[in-house]
């Protein structure tokens, strides 16, 4: 009986932990496609600010990986 | 001609060559007169929209930095228009509230327990969700513009990362223009919207929560009898 729950939370815990690594990967696409925006609006529309904006964009993105690594690792 | 970066020690509206008589100013500086000429078209904006220097300002009048790619290469930038700023408070409250928020959770729901690893994950998925819709929402804002140039109005619209669109119209063409202000934010802060309609199929262009739009109509309207004139 005791081993059954250990092997029903055992599985349960590998599937959230699969749901987080999946959900992490899909934010981590979304990161790219913000700096891909980013640099793209700032090729078109130069402005005093671009330079920071298209850097923020990088920052998040390289976060974003740290996010999935962080996830695939860790928990 | 290069013109000083210091408006206020050189006033455009006071051009070098006043003094000169019309003769004289053709015979000596042939090419000052051509700039004067432009120049006095455009004091226009200067007389409604007064002096910037800012980069932070949403109203850009002449900016040095500014451009487009878009932009002919005998195109002059007058004006460079942003939403008002208070248009961002909303979610600059909703990041602050959500930066502070695990903090409530600490003093409130700390008997709940949590690995500290996972705590770790969630916390860093908070912050940067946080990040990433403070900057998702500043460079919507900050792309989301109008400019005016000596030939036509363009409108930029960046609703969100995933929607963009490119509206312009030729100064000639616009036909009528009418500006809109409602609301209680709008009335205290003097923003609003400004519809341009143009001649032909062309779509009209609406220029949303811009500062001071009942000077922006006047502007646009001065600029396109000049260009209707000089057609």
């Amino acid at each position: 009986m005791l081993t059954n729950i250990n092997s029903i939370s055992g599985i349960l815990s590998l599937l959230i932990k699969i749901f987080v690594i999946i959900g992490t990967i899909i934010y981590a696409i979304f990161a790219s496609i913000v700096v891909k925006q980013a640099t793209s609006l700032s090729k078109n529309i130069r402005d005093f600010f671009n330079g920071a904006i298209v850097t923020a964009a990088y920052v998040h993105l390289i976060l974003a990986i740290i996010l999935v690594l962080f996830a695939i690792l860790v928990l | 001609m290069t013109r000083s970066t210091d408006l206020d020690i050189i006033a455009p509206d006071d051009p070098i060559t006043e003094s000169l008589s019309k003769e004289k100013k053709e015979e000596i500086l042939p090419e000052i007169k051509t700039e004067t000429k432009e120049e006095c078209k455009s004091d226009r904006v200067r007389e409604l929209l007064g002096h910037t220097k800012s980069p932070f300002s949403p109203t850009l009048i002449y900016p040095d930095i500014f451009d487009f790619s878009e932009r002919d290469s005998d195109e002059k930038i007058y004006v460079v228009l942003r939403p008002h700023w208070f248009t961002n408070i909303h979610w600059i409250l909703t990041a602050v509230i959500m930066f502070f928020a695990p903090i409530f959770y600490a003093n409130i729901g700390s008997h709940i327990p949590i690995p500290a690893n996972i705590m770790m994950f969630i916390y860093l998925f908070w912050y940067l969700a946080i990040f990433a819709y403070s900057l998702e929402k500043f460079i919507s804002w900050y792309f989301d513009i109008f400019i005016i140039t000596n030939n036509r109005v363009i409108d930029i619209d960046v609703h969100n990362l995933l929607d963009r669109k490119f509206t312009e119209a030729q100064l000639k063409k616009i036909q009528d223009t009418s500006y809109k202000v409602s609301g209680v934010s709008q009335t205290i802060f003097n923003y609003g919207s400004v519809k341009v309609e143009t001649a032909g199929e062309n779509p009209d262009i609406i220029f949303e929560k811009i500062s001071h739009p009942e000077k922006i109509i006047k502007l646009l309207q001065h600029l396109s009898q000049n260009a209707y004139k000089h057609k």
